[in-house]
């Protein structure tokens, strides 16, 4: 069937009555908690997770996935009232943003941006349309050596490529490989690290684990500092840019769509990276770039198009690799998991009713988040009003209430405190979360392919670099890798021509 | 001056790391060529064994001048005593009970002066969210002691 057919069939899904509802649900929360400061789209669906067993997959799905690019359309009302991002993939927003709030242009700032959001998400929604299913095609014939090579490939971007310490994020990821370690082994029939106890032989939940290191924490983070929130007092009028406001913002509004759905696909990539990529090159090509940092309205609607780009984008590698390239993402992973659901190249042939209902769902969810957004978006500040207290409260019995759900026992909320004060402290000391996450997701799965290469390879490594696929994401890794080594050299030679122009830290 | 938090994080690492190498070695470890079930812990351990040393190496020679900047710790303190309260008492106590010390625990926290209304909102957040997701939804909680009293 040809790709429209297919659309149509999605469509068809995601306009029943009850998808439609899980969406504009999705929507709802998506917005309300990109608007509140201290709780990330990560946290939010992993905190969902539990809610989403009783609900058929494509519909969870559904939800989970319109929170994720909601909260992108919500994180730029707070960055633009208060100077606080609302959500991570917000922060740059702040600059320009908040400056043309104090400058009175407060609402043409948000309609711009629910507007960039909306484009953003067209463009890499067109994009997952159309790449998704050539690359799900091509990653069907991905034996195992590829898939080994790709998930350490994987693995590895998103500890480099996110922002932060690499050897931080290194050592994180190490501690979630030997976490996913625990459990019994199922090919030899060994329980491994389970302390004799019978509740660790399937290995550690996902979801108590998650639950704790992304919400308990992030509270436990807030909790140390309460921020008293100020909201901009400014009267609302006309969220609708003026002509000049479009004239300037047509173009990044493209070149930001396209770059953060490029972005997007990269793991460790998604919807943070893009944002400030998108301003960094906007401010650079602008021909009058003393203007940004000054209320500029590229400068707002960049980041906010690119992040909701890079945000639906990074629905390509979870849907035609099985690989989850962020936090946010590998919680729609899990949620996938627990359905029994594998996201991967077999993905579109197994159950392409998840496949082409979540892609047609992202068209009518950017349609109701834009609905939502542009005439409501005062509703939505005066969601800030409601103090954190409240919030905090709720966050905490939804967590524990989740986590106990699991197995209908103490013990799983037991895990979500160890990982929510382990996940606190950690994050204190600014070690990143998600890598520790996407390798506790990942790692079984990397073990078992490399077994599986060893027996078809006849116990030579050769195999992986015999298969030109494979052979190809290992050399990209040895780049990854190498990098600093090169760059060092690079500045060596540099310094003896007398000008340093990079200096290793 | 020390980051002591980077310094604590490195220990802690270290420890997982020799911890996971001395369990990955009591199991089969097989061969690169043919791994067992011991094998990738192992590896995974000796990498953060490794990473762990530089960690801390680097955590000793970079003096940081910059003091870090903490926020009043005492608020999370409390919470995560509140919360493992919580988990030891859950399944004698039952949701509600638990439920609404640790609410009371939350929201004097997060100062709430007047004690009726820190008393009327924990009885309506722990009562209302059993009668929600018990009755409503159906995910069974535990009720405690109070079913010898209903």
């Amino acid at each position: 069937m040809d790709v429209f057919g297919s659309l149509a069939q999605g469509f068809a899904i995601a306009l029943t009555p009850l998808n439609l509802l899980y969406g504009f649900i999705g929507a709802v929360l998506g917005t309300a908690i990109g608007v509140l400061p201290g709780l990330g789209p990560s946290a939010t669906i992993a905190l969902l997770l539990p809610i989403t067993y009783k609900i058929q997959p494509v519909s969870a799905v559904i939800m989970l996935a319109g929170i994720y690019y909601g909260a992108m359309f919500g994180g730029s009302t707070t960055s633009i009232l208060l100077n606080i991002p609302g959500e991570n993939a917000s922060v740059v927003t702040c600059i320009d943003g908040y400056q043309m709030a104090r400058q009175g242009r407060a609402g043409p700032a948000l309609g711009i941006s629910a507007i960039g959001s909306f484009f953003g998400g067209i463009i890499s929604v067109l994009m997952l349309v159309f790449i998704a299913p050539i690359l799900a095609n091509f990653a069907i014939k991905f034996g195992p050596p590829e898939y080994a090579s790709l998930l350490l490939l994987g693995l590895l971007m998103a500890v480099y490529l996110s922002s932060g310490s690499i050897l931080k994020g290194l050592m994180m990821m190490s501690l979630g490989v030997i976490l996913g370690m625990v459990g019994q082994d199922l090919a030899y029939g060994i329980d491994r690290f389970t302390f004799g106890s019978d509740r660790l032989l399937s290995g550690l939940d996902f979801v108590p684990v998650a639950m704790g290191l992304f919400g308990i924490s992030e509270v436990l983070l807030n909790l140390e500092a309460p921020e008293v929130r100020e909201v901009f007092k400014t009267a609302l009028k006309g969220v609708f840019p003026s002509r000049d406001d479009w004239q300037r913002s047509w173009a990044p509004m493209l070149r930001s769509g396209f770059l953060g759905s490029c972005m997007g696909v990269l793991p460790g990539g998604g919807p943070i990276i893009s944002s400030f990529a998108s301003y960094a090159i906007e401010k650079r090509i602008s021909k009058d770039p003393e203007r940004f940092g000054n209320g500029a309205i590229e400068g707002v609607v960049a980041p906010e198009t690119a992040n909701n780009a890079g945000s639906t984008s990074s629905f390509i590698p979870l849907m035609t690799l099985g690989i989850p390239t962020n936090a946010a993402v590998a919680m729609i992973f899990v949620a996938m998991m627990i359905h029994g659901i594998r996201p991967g190249p077999m993905l579109l042939q197994e159950h392409p009713d998840m496949f082409w209902g979540v892609i047609a769902s992202m068209f009518v969810g950017n349609a109701i988040l834009l609905a939502l957004n542009l005439p409501l978006v005062g509703i939505w500040a005066s969601l800030l009003k409601v103090p954190y207290k409240y919030l905090v409260l709720v966050i905490i019995i939804v967590c524990v209430i989740g986590a106990y759900s699991v197995n209908y026992s103490a013990f799983d909320v037991g895990t979500l405190v160890v990982f929510g004060v382990f996940g606190y402290l950690i994050r204190r000391s600014g070690f990143p979360v998600a890598p520790l996450v996407l390798a506790l997701i990942l790692a079984p799965k990397l073990e078992r392919s490399f077994q599986q290469s060893m027996v078809m390879g006849m116990g030579s490594l050769m195999i992986f670099l015999r298969r030109p696929i494979s052979a190809v994401f290992l050399i990209v890794m040895a780049l990854l890798v190498l990098k600093p080594v090169i760059q060092w050299i690079w500045s060596q030679r540099q310094g003896r021509g007398g000008k340093r122009l990079t200096k290793s830290p | 001056m020390l980051k002591k938090g980077d310094v604590l994080a490195g220990i802690f690492f270290l420890i997982v790391g020799i911890g996971d190498i001395i369990g990955a070695l009591g199991l089969p470890l097989g061969t690169p060529l043919d791994p067992k079930p011991g094998f990738f812990p192992l590896l995974a351990g000796v990498f953060l064994l490794c990473l762990s040393i530089i960690f801390l190496v680097r955590a000793f020679l970079k003096r940081n001048t910059e003091r870090q900047a903490f926020g009043a710790v005492w608020r999370p303190g409390l919470m995560i005593g509140g919360l493992v309260i919580y988990t030891l008492i859950l399944d004698l106590a039952g949701y509600v009970i638990a439920t609404l010390i640790l609410s009371l625990t939350i929201l004097r926290i997060l100062e709430t002066k007047r004690w009726w209304r820190l008393v009327t909102i924990s009885l309506a957040a722990s009562i209302g969210s059993y009668i929600l997701f018990d009755r409503v939804l159906g995910v069974t909680l535990p009720l405690g002691i109070l079913k010898r009293i209903l």
